[in-house]
């Protein structure tokens, strides 16, 4: 039997049910109930055909999907009880087809399909974003996300029809696809549609959707083509490295927990590509190390990245029901009132972070590896500046990510409520909290599980080369286990000390201070503010200070605001100089309708004459599709 | 082979019961330095010993972090110990690769302190939380210019690198000492020593790793007193590993000169403790970028005037 | 011998970082003696045989870089009592990062540039680091706002310029860079000398605010 066709009876499924979610929509208990049964039973269908033909590098972009679409629709009817939940329909009508045209994308192997699987992807996640569209913020992202979605969808056309050389498609490629996954410049659209976004939503799209585009460049810019230069590897090890510095310098001073996890996002998607790089680097050489190390460390990393990041925006969402807002400054000591999420929340934030004994560390060790076999590679000055390079960075980030996750983690959850809301908060019902314990295991079981499936997708021919690595994976995950197992094994030794199991209750000591409180608290803002104040402009914070003056000073004030310096120096700028060009061209509408048409019919012809004057782009259409 | 481990196994538990000696050494010369007697140099063991005997007192602002996070600290730091070439002899546990998990497992130590810190919700711990936070991410970056460092030098990616180092010939002696340097400066930077941070200040504001630990006590704080000797420790010896040279050593003369390299760091430690005043804070990130621009500056001696490229 | 100019060479370099990193221009002044003592010994290093040449050239350069001119620095330091470059155009981070960059650079530079064959096996040593000083003193020059950082600068690019003629062991060597010796001497001495001017006319000695004379209302919100 033939797995592949399941697929069809999966997409099949999903959309009967988002059908039967929109047409129900008039009844929200009904269309939940039939959206979330066309999603399960098509994501399980699916899962079995992922199952059956799993030594198959696609499925690493497939199983994110599946789970995080699973938890999504476990999670998503508490999270929409009380605001939207009367929408249902449309939104498990949307959920639906996202979760089914992601999955598309991977399936499709000609262009057009497969064009059109990612339009819809980004129109049904589009509308998604704007699900709260009364919202003035939320309208804004929306729009920008379309028009992000709407030119990456153009240069993608662009590369399909146009591109004629090896090199083009590449940079088609790495353009088009780059703005979703958040390359330099082309990210601006990713902190702002996370946010706005409701929380299942963000973590379809952060944990999935967005390295959709590796599989794109992979599939499409480079083997699609069946050719590569040193050139891609070093381009996408330069991108991976302003992505991970960048993405997470920008994510220090974001108050809002979302935004900073979309920044943080953009951060993985940097070492993801750093992998890829030295993977394509190591293609070229014919280096087993760092085609292992690098592909299969991008490829584990995606999985790793959706299981954590997946999870810590489901947990943003439950802080958002809790307290009613996202802004981390406002919170504080959740964790005693939401001890499930909130330790969940602290540990995936370790993990993601890179730290072991989580699954991110596992990862990041390939990509490590990958990095370090860069110096084997005889005669090559530039491998060596990489194999320096990308090591240096990674570390770098991780410790970075590590102020940043120790920031949102400490202003959220540890320490005294800052407001009310805070104080009164509780914690989330159990199917909020089940979605994200699922990641969580998942998360443990890739730790595990990896040796023994990285035995399954190595080529039986590399295993002898490949046997130090997969040693130092098996001996990654003794040493976790090892580890857990000795803090437990420290725990019950406290137990049997003399007086170990006493606790005496106290008030923090604070050098004096009868009683401190809240406002005595290191905020997130003034934990990471050395940092800020290191990376200077680069975090795009700004302040404005009026410093008291006088011997009676009456006013002094001092506030921050960050932009993102990629939105306000590029982007708005050249939007503004698009505006007055465009402006110029206003005596086009002159209000006449037959000067439109000449218009058009002048263009028509501009077009036919292009086509016959250049055959060329006619046999290469053919030959495209 | 079961030599080989006896020896690793030997120096393994001598480096986790002796530990503690070595604050007491610095304290000891910082007591020389300033003309006093000073505690005796087990002075920590009979801290520990008093403070396992006692209650644990935990803050009511707790969420339950601080409970857990001393287990954590010492988990990962005796787990980090296990891959240390010990004895000159490959660790048992070794892969290739390991050095990135040991100095990982550092950093988890070091978030799980940053969370029981900001656990108690102290301004004090909040303010030397953020300064570990910030110091530490640009260590780790300086830590893995040394290892690549230390990668091309001898080719190898494991702790078991360590064993190839040293000054056997004069060949790579510059380049060495330049990397040396570099390790020094980091490891004053995470064990909280001066110039980054000092240990013995009597004002929370000025404090970094102390100021994290104010609300421990009891067993608690025997962990985390024990867990920063077994830190300082395991810096230590990966300074005196990558000094001494290569070759066949017979245990006893490997003891010897291992003992001696460690006792000589501590002591210059500790002279670099009485001699130096700290800095601003604002200067340990400039001092953490001048210890990855020394790592990197090695880098190039070893390519272009030593000669390895491979 | 290699190894010995080897390890003049990683201090030379290490002085680069240094004096990039230094705030404190007393230490800066002493990161320049330690140049100077440098250069001073590595004419004895360079040579095959030492004669009487390789003595005065290095009895010059410790006299005149070592001892000379960093005491008519300190002195200008004292006069204009100015102890830190506070507020430098380029943060210190950076400014380490840069050097670093620019060393780097050098390096591949010299890889790139093909020498006389007769060239021996120290002048590969000596070529990018001399590289680097210079770059450095520039890199000074530019990125710091008090005079006498800037005249250090100077001084650090000339010593650059210096190692670069000894590690060459030109025929015309000394006479060339005595002839920029005595340029820099010059220089040093006119910037101490107007170092006390500005301090005395302006009460600071911030290079950057001389544009402010440029303009005819003198804009003081600075």
């Amino acid at each position: 039997m033939n797995f592949e066709n399941l697929y069809a009876v999966a997409l099949a499924l999903m959309s009967i049910g988002a059908a039967g979610a929109l047409a129900a929509g008039k009844r929200p208990a009904l269309s939940q109930a039939i959206g979330c049964a066309g999603l399960i039973s098509g994501i399980i269908v699916s899962a079995i055909s992922v199952c059956a033909g799993l030594p198959d590098y696609v499925n690493l972009f497939r199983i994110p999907i599946l789970i995080l679409g699973l938890a999504g629709a476990w999670f998503s009817p508490q999270y929409l009880k009380g605001h939207g939940s009367q929408r249902s329909g449309i939104y498990y009508f949307f959920f639906n087809l996202t979760v089914a045209a992601m999955l598309g994308v991977t399936i499709m192997n000609r262009p057009i399909p497969f064009l059109v699987m990612w339009e819809i992807m980004g129109l049904a996640s589009f509308a998604l974003v704007a699900f709260d569209y009364k919202s003035r913020q939320v309208a804004r992202a929306a729009w920008i996300y379309l028009l992000a979605c709407q030119a990456g969808g153009m240069v993608l056309l662009g590369m399909f029809l146009m591109a004629s050389s090896v090199e083009a498609f590449f940079i088609l490629a790495v353009i088009g696809f780059g703005l979703k996954i958040g390359f330099p410049l082309l990210h601006v659209w990713l902190p702002e549609a996370h946010p706005a976004a409701p929380a299942p939503v963000s973590a379809l799209m952060s944990g999935a959707m967005i390295q959709l585009g590796f599989y794109g460049i992979w599939r499409w810019g480079i083997n699609a083509v069946a050719s590569y230069s040193e050139m891609f590897g070093f381009t996408l090890i330069a991108l991976g490295i302003i992505c991970c510095l960048g993405g997470i310098i920008l994510s220090f001073p974001r108050t809002n927990i979302k935004t900073l996890l979309a920044y943080s996002s953009i951060e993985n998607m940097g070492i993801i590509s750093l992998g890829c790089g030295l993977g394509l680097l190591g293609l070229g050489k014919g280096n087993v190390t760092m085609i292992f190390g690098g592909f299969t460390g991008a490829g584990l990393h995606m999985l790793n990245h959706a299981l954590l990041k997946g999870g810590l925006f489901l947990l943003a969402g439950s802080v958002q029901k809790a307290t009613g807002s996202l802004e981390m400054e406002k919170m504080g000591g959740l964790l005693k009132r939401m001890p499930v999420s909130g330790s969940l929340f602290l540990l995936n934030s370790a993990g993601l972070s890179g730290l072991p004994p989580f699954n991110a560390f596992v990862s990041e060790f390939l990509i490590y590896l990958a990095g370090f076999a860069a110096f084997t590679v005889p005669g090559k000055p530039l491998f060596m500046v990489a194999g320096v390079a990308v090591p240096v960075v990674l570390a770098l980030t991780g410790g970075l990510a590590a102020a940043a996750f120790c920031k949102v983690g400490g202003a959220v959850f540890l320490g005294e409520p800052r407001s009310k809301e805070a104080a009164e908060a509780v914690e989330v019902p159990l199917s909020m909290r089940l979605p994200v314990l699922l990641l969580f295991l998942c998360g443990c079981a890739v730790t595990v599980l990896t040796p023994a499936a990285a035995r399954l997708f190595a080529p039986e021919e590399w295993i002898q080369e490949l046997y130090p690595a997969i040693r130092a994976l098996q001996m990654v995950a003794v040493t976790s286990l090892a580890v857990t197992g000795l803090f437990v094994l420290l725990v019950l030794i406290k137990g049997l000390l003399p007086r170990g199991k006493e606790i005496r209750r106290s008030c923090t000591w604070d050098c004096g201070f009868s009683k401190p409180d809240a406002r005595m608290e290191y905020t997130g803002s003034a934990f990471i503010q050395p940092l800020v104040f290191f990376c200077g402009r680069l975090t795009g914070a700004r302040r404005k200070i009026t410093h008291p003056q006088g011997n009676f000073p009456e006013k002094s004030s001092f506030e921050e605001e960050s932009a993102d310096p990629g939105m306000e120096f590029f982007w708005e700028k050249s939007f503004k100089f698009f505006f007055r060009l465009a402006a110029k061209l206003n005596f086009l509408q002159s209000g006449y309708l037959h000067f439109y048409i000449l218009i058009m019919t002048a263009a028509l012809v501009l077009m036919l004459v292009w086509g016959f004057l250049l055959p060329w782009a006619g046999t290469l259409m053919k030959g495209g599709f | 082979m079961t030599d080989k481990f006896i020896f690793w196994l030997i120096w393994f538990v001598i480096s986790l019961a002796a530990a503690p000696i070595l604050p007491g050494i610095i304290n000891k010369v910082k007591a020389f330095f300033a003309g006093r007697k000073g505690p005796s140099v087990f002075q920590l063991y009979y801290d520990l010993v008093k403070l396992l005997r006692k209650e644990s007192i935990v803050s009511t602002t707790s969420g339950g972090v601080l409970f857990f996070a001393p287990a954590v600290i010492l988990a990962t730091l005796i787990g980090a110990a296990l891959f240390l070439p010990f004895g000159g002899q490959h660790s048992p546990l070794g892969f290739t690769g390991d050095i990135i998990l040991f100095f990982y497992l550092l950093g988890t130590s070091r978030v799980a302190m940053i969370f029981g810190a900001l656990d108690t919700g102290s301004s004090f711990e909040g303010m030397g939380s953020s300064r570990e936070a910030h110091f530490a991410a640009l260590a780790e970056a300086a830590i893995f210019a040394i290892i690549a460092f230390l990668v091309l030098l001898t080719g190898r990616c494991g702790t078991e690198m360590l064993s190839f180092t040293g000054f056997s010939g004069s060949m790579y002696a510059t380049s060495l000492l330049l990397c040396a340097g570099a390790f020094f400066v980091v490891l004053l930077v995470e064990n909280c020593r001066v110039p980054a941070d000092d240990p013995d200040t009597h004002l929370e504001l000025t404090m970094i790793h102390e100021a994290m630990v104010l609300d421990y006590a009891g067993p608690d704080l025997a962990a985390i007193l024990y867990a920063g000797a077994l830190k300082l420790w395991l810096f230590v010896s990966f300074f005196v590993m990558l000094l001494m040279p290569a070759g066949e050593w017979s245990f006893l003369e490997y003891s010897s000169v291992f003992t001696a390299g460690i006792v000589l760091t501590t002591v210059i430690v500790g002279c670099a403790e009485s001699c130096m005043a700290r800095y601003r804070f604002l200067k340990v990130p400039q001092m953490l970028t001048g210890a990855l621009c020394t790592a990197l500056l090695a880098v190039f001696f070893l390519v272009f005037f030593e000669g390895v490229v491979r | 011998m290699n190894l010995n100019i080897e390890i003049v060479m990683a201090f030379f370099l290490l002085s680069c970082l240094m004096l990039t990193a230094c705030s404190r221009m007393l230490h800066c002044i002493r990161i320049v003696v330690l140049q100077g003592l440098l250069l001073g010994v590595l004419p004895l290093l360079l040579a095959e045989h030492i004669h009487t040449e390789q003595y005065v050239a290095a009895a010059l350069n410790i006299i005149i870089k070592a001892a000379a001119l960093p005491v008519l620095l300190y002195l200008a330091m004292k006069k204009a009592d100015v102890k830190r470059e506070l507020e430098p155009l380029v943060s210190y981070p950076v400014s380490l990062l840069v050097v670093l960059c620019g060393i780097a650079g050098a390096f591949m530079l010299s890889a790139h540039l093909s020498l006389p064959e007769s060239s021996s096996n120290s002048l590969r040593l000596v070529l990018p680091v001399s590289f680097s000083v210079v770059f450095t003193g520039l890199f000074i020059v530019m990125a710091r706002k008090k005079a006498i950082t800037q005249a250090i600068g100077f001084l650090t690019f000339e010593n650059g310029i210096a190692l670069f003629g000894t590690g060459m062991m030109l025929e015309c060597g000394l006479a060339v860079e005595l002839g920029i010796l005595l340029d820099v001497f010059v220089l040093v001495f006119v910037m101490g000398i107007a170092v006390m001017r500005i301090n005395r006319a302006f009460e600071h000695i911030d290079s950057d605010k001389l544009v402010l004379l440029g303009e005819t209302s003198g804009g003081n919100e600075k």
